[in-house]
């Protein structure tokens, strides 16, 4: 069995919650918001490219990508995310670019604690961002998941409920896979590998547990009128040290599961789009400069995409903090000049209708987190 | 006393002013330098920080301040070059407060198309035909095997007509898995034009699926190229009803779309 089969068995997960509160609910605005969170740490210098940054090409020399679509004379966009630049076109995508949490160890972790809880201390908070946001604008209830993920927790009592209509993924659990290959030898073991090769026959077809299905399935029941507001769809496997690839790498593959993400959700969401906002997630971005073996380690400052009807017009939004040796992050790392607290609180202020100063007070417990809702949405 | 031959003389008088001018010289250097490192710590790129005063450090003072929206007290010129060192020196503690900016994204349809691989669909490019109006119309897509001829029903459903843009209603299909009628009428986008024939593109199930749960993602199926099936045009006895357009979907099976429309 190949590695790669091997990460891609690890399923995605889908968390849809914010169920309104009838009666509880605050008169404020009826948006619909979707996180994807990339897990392992989403090169953004991968996603969306600073072509224009000559220091790029002789910091990647074997990871650079030909068939990026240019975005402007500065920016490109990987090859992987044809859904997401169509999105682009028509003004119903943007991109923060040089962002993320503040948090600077590159500890996964505590990073990814981090990016659920929003309090930058790690560990710290037995709530999640999401959960405290959505108590504030009166919409919770039920999270549709086995087990409540930190992001949406908040202090009241969130009920679980997982659909039991939810069939089959496409590739099966790779503890399971292994465990059954270990049993077998000889004759056995061809018949277990047999499996694995019918497995691998149908990698193209989607199932509905497969983080393209989860995402039509998740934007149906939030296309309903009483359905959930809220989504949270985990990509895992971003964490590319060794042979990240280029067009068809491993890193390639994880943003075509993304880009598959965002247009399922579009088309499951329909109508409901209009009113929508769907972010990424991600604890850190990688280093700058490829390691020995061809991948990138821990960094800081990633690149975050945006879509929904909610935006009105398409950018990219930074201070390019620049690529050069002194302008990065401990000359390593594509240093973050925006705050990710400030994108999710513009997130927050457009689709739930929050005031920024109670996100920042309630929701982040920093006063100083800037508002760039302006830069985002107007 | 003795006095220098003439020689010495000239020699004494360049080599001071040689040493003068460098004195001179290594001031506006470092100032020169000054404001290239200062740049160097920018997206602004001055070019090499080596105290010359050229095109690309000018280039580059001009876009940060124009960037950060400074006017400058100082005129950008390598005489002012001191007056600018110290102006930016002063600034530097401000200019490291984040300036968040929105870059424009502009990407044309050429671009997209490449990148994409799909023909993207704009029917502000046809002439429209305005007064087509109709509120009661049905569709079937059907597909036809090619090597046994046999014809099966993959979808049908409701439109409407509205200024010569179809519409598209309740609807169903019927291969399964993902499919359903959401994707006709988000993504079918279909006009008639002047001459009342058919463009634009519909996402088109190809597949069925017996166990009701996988489907490959729908084809878009261009009309901008395709013509009215000839024979059901022949055999209409309606002026405009049923509309038929075959299309290819790949070596085994041709797609077909049928509509049609109650009253004149």
């Amino acid at each position: 069995m190949l590695r790669r089969d091997l990460l891609k068995a690890i399923p995605a997960s889908l968390f849809l919650t914010g169920f309104p509160n009838l009666g509880i609910t605050k008169n404020l605005k009826d948006g619909r918001l979707v996180v994807i969170n990339l897990e392992g740490g989403m090169d953004g210098i991968c996603a969306v490219p600073p072509l224009g940054d000559k220091s790029l090409r002789s910091a990647r020399r074997d990871l650079l990508i030909n068939e990026n679509l240019q975005l402007n004379p500065f920016f490109g966009l990987h090859p992987s995310l044809k859904n997401f630049g169509t999105m682009l076109s028509a003004d119903e995508a943007t991109i923060v670019h040089a962002t993320a949490f503040p948090y600077t160890k590159r500890s996964h972790f505590e990073g990814q604690n981090i990016v659920e809880t929003g309090i930058l201390t790690p560990f710290s908070s037995k709530t999640g961002w999401l959960g405290r946001a959505m108590e504030i604008a009166g919409v919770g209830g039920r999270s549709l998941s086995l087990d409540t993920p930190l992001l949406v927790r908040g202090n009241s009592e969130v009920e679980a409920y997982y659909p039991s209509d939810m069939r089959g993924s496409k590739f099966p659990d790779s503890d399971v896979l292994d465990a059954l290959k270990s049993m077998y030898e000889g004759d056995a073991l061809e018949t277990a590998e047999v499996l694995q090769r019918q497995i691998n026959l149908s990698l193209d077809a989607p199932r509905l547990r497969d983080p393209e299905g989860l995402a039509t399935f998740a934007g149906k029941k939030m296309q309903e009128l009483h359905g959930p507001k809220v989504a949270v769809i985990r990509v895992p496997q971003f964490d590319t040290h060794a042979n990240q690839g280029t067009e068809d790498g491993l890193h390639s593959e994880q943003l075509q599961v993304v880009d598959n993400v965002f247009g399922a959700l579009k088309s499951g969401l329909g109508p409901m789009w209009a009113s929508t906002v769907v972010l990424t997630v991600t604890e850190f971005g990688r280093t700058i400069a490829q390691n020995g073996s061809a991948g990138t380690d821990h960094g800081y400052g990633s690149a975050c995409l945006i879509a929904g009807g909610l935006i009105s017009q398409a950018g990219i939004v930074s201070d390019w903090p620049g690529l050069k040796t002194s302008q990065m992050h401990e000359g390593r790392d594509l240093n973050a000049t925006i705050d990710m607290r400030s994108v999710c609180a513009a997130c927050l202020e457009v689709a739930f209708g929050l005031e920024h100063n109670e996100i920042t007070e309630k929701v982040f417990s920093d006063t100083q987190v800037k508002r760039i809702y302006d830069e985002i949405f107007s | 006393m003795k006095s220098f031959p003439k020689f010495e003389k000239v020699c004494l008088i360049i080599c001071t002013s040689i040493a003068i001018s460098s004195l001179f010289a290594t001031k506006a250097f470092a100032n020169v330098r000054c404001i290239q490192s200062f740049l160097s710590e920018t997206v602004f790129d001055p070019g090499p920080v080596d105290g010359a005063w050229g095109k690309k450090t000018a280039t580059a003072l001009q876009d940060y301040a124009s960037y950060h929206q400074l006017k400058l007290k100082t005129k950008i010129d390598r005489k002012n070059a001191e007056s600018l060192c110290t102006e930016l020196t002063s600034l530097e503690l401000k200019s490291k407060e984040p300036s968040v900016r929105r870059f424009k994204v502009n990407i044309t349809l050429k671009d997209l198309e490449e990148f994409t691989g799909r023909k993207q669909i704009d029917l502000s490019q046809i002439s429209v035909l305005d007064e087509l109006n109709y509120s009661d119309c049905r569709f079937t897509i059907s597909r036809q095997q090619i090597e046994t001829k046999r014809i099966e029903s993959l979808a049908a459903g409701r439109f409407n007509i509205e200024s010569g843009l179809i519409k598209f209603g309740e609807n169903s299909w019927y291969t399964g898995g993902l499919a359903d009628g959401s994707y006709l009428i988000d993504q079918g986008v279909l006009a008639f034009s002047d001459d009342f024939k058919l463009n634009g593109s519909i996402p088109y199930f190809h597949l069925f699926v017996s166990t009701g749960e996988i489907a490959e993602r729908p084809l878009q199926i261009d009309f901008s190229e395709s013509k009215e099936d000839e024979t059901w045009a022949k055999s209409r006895k309606n002026k405009y009803w049923p509309k038929v357009y075959k299309f290819d979907v790949d070596h085994w099976q041709t797609g077909m779309i049928k509509l049609r429309c109650s009253g004149n």
